[in-house]
C-alpha cells in the first residue's frame, strides 16, 4: 500500500475510534462521518435550494398547472379545467408551429453569425495588434448597454423615413428607395438579427479570447517547428483546444436567443404579420395581450420542453468522439 | 455538528417568524382600514387614499394639469389623498390586470376606447350608473355613452374625448400648387396626396401625401373602422351578425393597399410616426385626435409658431356623402377592489366638471363628452375647437362592447397590414378577417 493511502486509512481508523464514544453518547444515534458531511452540506445548500424552489420551481409548476385550465386575467376568480384544451388550441391555429420556425431560424442565424464573427475578432485581438488592450475594452461597449436601450437605438437607425441606415444606403447608391427594415416581412427578422448580433458579439469574442489565451504558447511553437502553417495551427490546435469553451459559449448564446424578448418586443412587437413572432413573443402576447393565461402557460410549457430537448441534443452532439467514459456511455 | 444543527434550526425559526410577522402586518394594515369601507360615503371624514393609475401623469405635456386637478380636489376634500400610479400607455392594461389578479388594483384606472372593451367585459371593474346618477349619464354625448356601455350598463366614463379630424399641411399644399383648403372628398384627398407625394425635401427625402396608421395595434384597427364606415361598410351585416366579407370592406382594403403601393402613405406606420412626419414637414395629411396641436408644437421644435403651418378639417366625405369619423376617448374606470367607489366616482365627476375640463382644455385642447360643457364658448374658441366640435356631430359609434372587441380591432389591423405589407389580396384578407371575427365576437 502506498505511504499516502496507508496514512489516510490509519487516520480514518483513529478518527473512528475517537468518535465511537461520542456516537454512543448521542443517545444511540449512529451517524457516520460521511452522513455528517452530507447533512452539513445539505444544511449549507438548503437556503439556495429553497430560494431556487420559490423563484424558479414554483413558477414552473404553477405555469404547468395553469396550462390545463381555462384561466384569463379577465376573470381570475374562476379556474376551469379544460384538460389539453389550451394545447389543442395552440396546435389548431398554427401559430405555435410558425413561431417555432421563426425562433429556430433566428437562433441558428444569429448564433452561427455570432460564432463566425466572434472567432474572427477573437483571433485578431489575440494577435499582436497595436492598441489591442484598448480595442478589447471598446468592443465591450454594446454588451454593457442595456438591451432595451440597444433596441430603441436600432429602431431609430432602421427608421425608414429618417433613419441612418437608409440614409447611408441611399447616399452610397446601394438602394434607390428607403428600405422598410422593420415593416417588411422579409427584412424584419434580419433587422432584429443585426441588432442582436451587435449586442451579443462582445460576449462571444470575450469568451473565445479568454479560451485562446489559455492555450499554451509552446504548442504553437512546437507546431511551427514541425512546419505547421497558420491554417493548420488553427484547425489542429486552436479549435480542438477551444472545444469546451465553444460548447459552453454557443449553448449560452442559443439559450439567450431562444428566450430573447426585449429586442423583438421593442423593435417589431412580433410583426409585421407575425414575421418576427418567436415563442417568447407568442407566449407574452397570448398571456398578457390576449390575457389568456392558460394558453400562454401552455405555450411556455412547450417552449420549456423544446429548450430541454434542444440542450440535450446539443450536449449529445458535442459529446461525440469524447472517448471512453464520455457522456455517450 | 449539533451546534451547526441548532444554529440552522434557529435561523429557520427566525425566518419563519419574520415571514409570519410580515403576513400579520399585511393583515393588520387591512384590518386598520375602515370596517365595511364599501359603504364609505364621500362625506365621511375618514382618511381616504385613492390610487389612480394613469399614463397622462407620466407625460410631460399633461402631468402639470393632472397634478393641479388632484390638488384642487384635495382642497375640497381634505381627508382624501390622490396617489398617482404612473404606468406607460402601452403597459397600463397588462399591469392593471395583473395588479387586479392579486387584489391590488388601483381605485381608478385610465384607459382608452380601443382597450376599454376588455375592461368592460372583465370582472375587475364596476358599473357606474347608480354612482354617477342619471342626470350625469344623460348629459353624455350618445356615441360616447354607447362606446362606454357594456350589457346596458355604463362601465366607464369618457374623460378626454376626441373625434378624428383631418390635419393638413398648408405649406406643402402651396408647394404642390394645391388650393388653400382641405380636400372635401376621398377622391380629392387621393388627388391631393398624389400631388404632394411628388415633392421632395430640400435634402431630397421623400414627402408623403397622406398618412394612414397600418402597424398591428388595436388602436389602428379601431381607426380603420373610420375608413370602413366612410366606405359605407360595417363590421355587422343587415342581420346584425358579424360580416366583413363585403364589397365595402374589400374596397377599404383596396384603398389602404393603393395608398401604400403608390407611395402616398408610409408603410407600416404607427400614429406616432405620422405625427413625427407631419411635424417635420414630410407628410401632407393624416387623421388624428385633439392631441395634434401640442404634439406638433413639441415635435417641430417651433412651438406655437408651427400652428400657422397646418389646418384641421372635417374628414372628407366618401361613399356615405357625409363626413364620417369615430370618437376616441381617454376613459376612466373604477376597480371592483376599490374600498371607496363613491369617492372614486366623486373624483371622476370632479375631473369631468366644467372647471377641470376647461383647465385640461386650456392645457391640451381636450374636449368634453358632456353636452352641456362642449357647447360652452370656451370649447368653441379656436378653429381647432370648432372643427373638433363639428366633427363630434359626425361621429359613428363603434361596435357594441364585447369581450373580443379589442382582439377584433387587432385582427382588423392585421388584415390592413396583410394588404399593405405582405401584398395579400383585399378579397382574401376580408375573407380571413371575416372568419376570425366570427370566432372572436361570438
Amino acid at each position: 500500500m502506498p505511504a499516502l493511502l496507508r496514512e489516510t486509512s490509519e487516520t480514518d481508523k483513529e478518527v473512528s475510534i475517537l468518535e465511537k464514544p461520542a456516537q454512543l453518547q448521542a443517545g444511540g444515534m449512529r451517524l457516520s462521518e460521511k452522513r455528517k458531511d452530507i447533512l452539513f452540506l445539505a444544511l449549507l445548500i438548503a437556503p439556495a435550494i429553497v430560494l431556487l424552489l420559490f423563484t424558479i420551481g414554483i413558477p414552473i409548476i404553477k405555469s404547468l398547472y395553469l396550462s390545463f385550465f381555462d384561466v384569463t386575467l379577465l376573470s381570475m376568480k374562476t379556474l376551469k379545467w379544460n384538460a389539453f384544451g389550451n394545447y389543442h388550441k395552440l396546435f389548431a391555429d398554427n401559430d405555435l408551429l410558425h413561431s417555432i420556425g421563426v425562433t429556430f431560424r433566428y437562433v441558428l442565424t444569429v448564433v452561427s453569425l455570432q460564432f463566425a464573427l466572434g472567432m474572427m475578432l477573437a483571433l485578431i485581438l489575440n494577435g499582436k495588434l497595436p492598441f489591442r488592450r484598448a480595442l478589447r475594452t471598446v468592443i465591450l461597449i454594446p454588451w454593457v448597454i442595456p438591451t432595451i436601450i440597444g433596441a430603441l437605438l436600432w429602431m431609430w437607425l432602421f427608421q425608414p423615413q429618417y433613419g441612418v441606415m437608409n440614409f447611408i444606403l441611399q447616399s452610397l447608391n446601394l438602394s434607390d428607395k428607403p428600405l422598410q427594415w422593420l415593416s417588411d416581412v422579409h427584412l424584419a427578422l434580419w433587422a432584429v438579427t443585426i441588432a442582436a448580433l451587435w449586442k451579443q458579439l462582445p460576449f462571444m469574442v470575450t469568451m473565445l479570447l479568454a479560451g485562446m489565451q489559455g492555450i499554451p504558447g509552446d504548442m504553437y511553437e512546437a507546431a511551427m517547428i514541425d512546419g505547421a502553417g497558420k491554417r493548420q495551427q488553427f484547425f489542429h490546435i486552436t479549435l480542438p483546444m477551444l472545444k469546451n469553451t465553444i460548447k459552453t459559449v454557443t449553448l449560452i448564446a442559443c439559450i439567450e436567443n431562444f428566450k430573447m424578448f426585449p429586442l423583438f418586443w421593442i423593435m417589431t412587437s412580433g410583426g409585421p404579420v407575425d414575421a418576427t413572432t418567436t415563442l417568447s413573443i407568442l407566449s407574452y402576447k397570448t398571456a398578457f395581450i390576449d390575457l389568456d393565461l392558460g394558453k400562454g402557460a401552455a405555450t411556455g410549457a412547450l417552449w420549456l420542453i423544446i429548450m430541454l430537448v434542444f440542450s440535450w441534443v446539443y450536449n449529445r452532439l458535442f459529446s461525440i468522439g469524447e472517448g471512453k467514459g464520455g457522456a455517450m456511455h | 455538528m449539533r451546534k451547526i444543527l441548532i444554529t440552522g434550526m434557529a435561523i429557520l425559526l427566525v425566518l419563519v417568524m419574520l415571514a409570519a410577522c410580515s403576513s400579520n402586518k399585511d393583515e393588520g394594515s387591512q384590518a386598520a382600514s375602515p370596517a365595511g369601507s364599501n359603504s364609505a360615503s364621500p362625506d365621511a371624514k375618514e382618511q381616504i387614499t385613492l390610487k389612480f393609475a394613469s399614463w397622462s401623469i407620466s407625460e410631460e405635456a399633461t402631468k402639470g394639469a393632472l397634478e393641479e386637478m388632484a390638488k384642487q380636489f384635495t382642497e375640497l376634500h381634505p381627508n382624501v389623498k390622490i396617489e398617482f400610479v404612473g404606468i406607460p400607455f402601452g403597459d397600463i392594461k397588462q399591469q392593471t390586470f395583473v395588479m387586479a389578479s392579486s387584489g391590488n388594483a388601483p381605485d381608478i384606472i385610465q384607459t382608452f376606447t380601443a382597450s376599454f372593451p376588455t375592461y368592460a367585459a372583465s370582472d375587475i371593474v364596476i358599473p357606474l350608473d347608480d354612482l354617477l346618477g342619471q342626470d350625469y349619464i344623460n348629459d353624455l354625448l350618445p356615441s360616447y355613452k354607447q362606446d362606454y356601455t357594456y350589457n346596458g350598463k355604463l362601465m366607464g366614463v369618457p374623460w378626454a374625448p376626441s373625434p378624428y379630424v383631418l390635419y393638413w399641411n398648408k405649406e406643402l399644399f402651396k408647394k404642390a400648387g394645391l388650393p388653400d383648403r382641405a380636400p372635401q372628398t376621398y377622391d380629392e384627398m387621393l388627388q391631393f396626396a398624389a400631388a404632394i407625394s411628388k415633392l421632395k425635401t430640400d435634402s431630397g427625402e421623400q414627402i408623403y401625401g397622406l398618412g394612414e396608421a397600418t402597424e398591428k395595434l388595436p388602436i389602428n384597427g379601431m381607426i380603420a373602422l373610420r375608413n370602413i364606415y366612410s366606405f359605407n361598410g360595417s363590421v355587422f351585416g343587415a342581420d346584425g351578425k358579424v360580416n366583413v366579407n363585403t364589397p365595402e370592406v374589400i374596397e377599404t382594403f383596396k384603398y389602404y393597399q393603393k395608398i401604400v403601393k403608390d407611395g402616398l402613405s408610409p408603410q407600416g406606420a404607427k400614429l406616432k410616426d405620422l405625427r413625427n412626419l407631419f411635424s417635420i414637414g414630410r407628410l401632407g395629411m393624416y387623421a388624428d385626435g385633439y392631441y395634434g396641436r401640442k404634439v406638433f408644437q413639441n415635435l417641430s421644435g417651433k412651438g406655437e409658431a408651427f400652428d400657422a403651418t397646418w389646418g384641421a378639417a372635417l374628414i372628407p366625405t366618401n361613399k356615405t356623402n357625409e363626413s364620417v369619423s369615430i370618437g376616441e376617448a381617454h376613459g376612466l374606470v373604477v376597480s371592483k377592489d376599490s374600498k371607496h367607489p363613491e369617492m372614486a366616482v366623486e373624483f371622476i365627476k370632479f375631473l369631468t366638471d366644467e372647471k377641470m375640463i376647461s383647465l385640461y382644455h386650456d392645457n391640451s385642447d381636450v374636449m368634453s363628452a358632456r353636452k352641456s360643457i362642449g357647447a360652452l364658448p370656451a370649447f368653441n374658441a379656436s378653429e381647432l375647437d370648432k372643427t373638433l366640435n363639428a366633427q363630434l356631430q359626425h361621429v359613428k359609434p363603434l361596435p357594441a362592447n364585447n369581450q373580443g372587441l379589442e382582439q377584433a380591432y387587432l385582427e382588423i389591423a392585421e388584415a390592413v397590414q396583410k394588404v399593405t405589407v405582405a401584398g395579400e389580396s383585399p378579397e382574401n384578407a376580408a375573407a380571413e378577417l371575416d372568419s376570425k371575427l366570427k370566432q372572436i365576437m361570438k
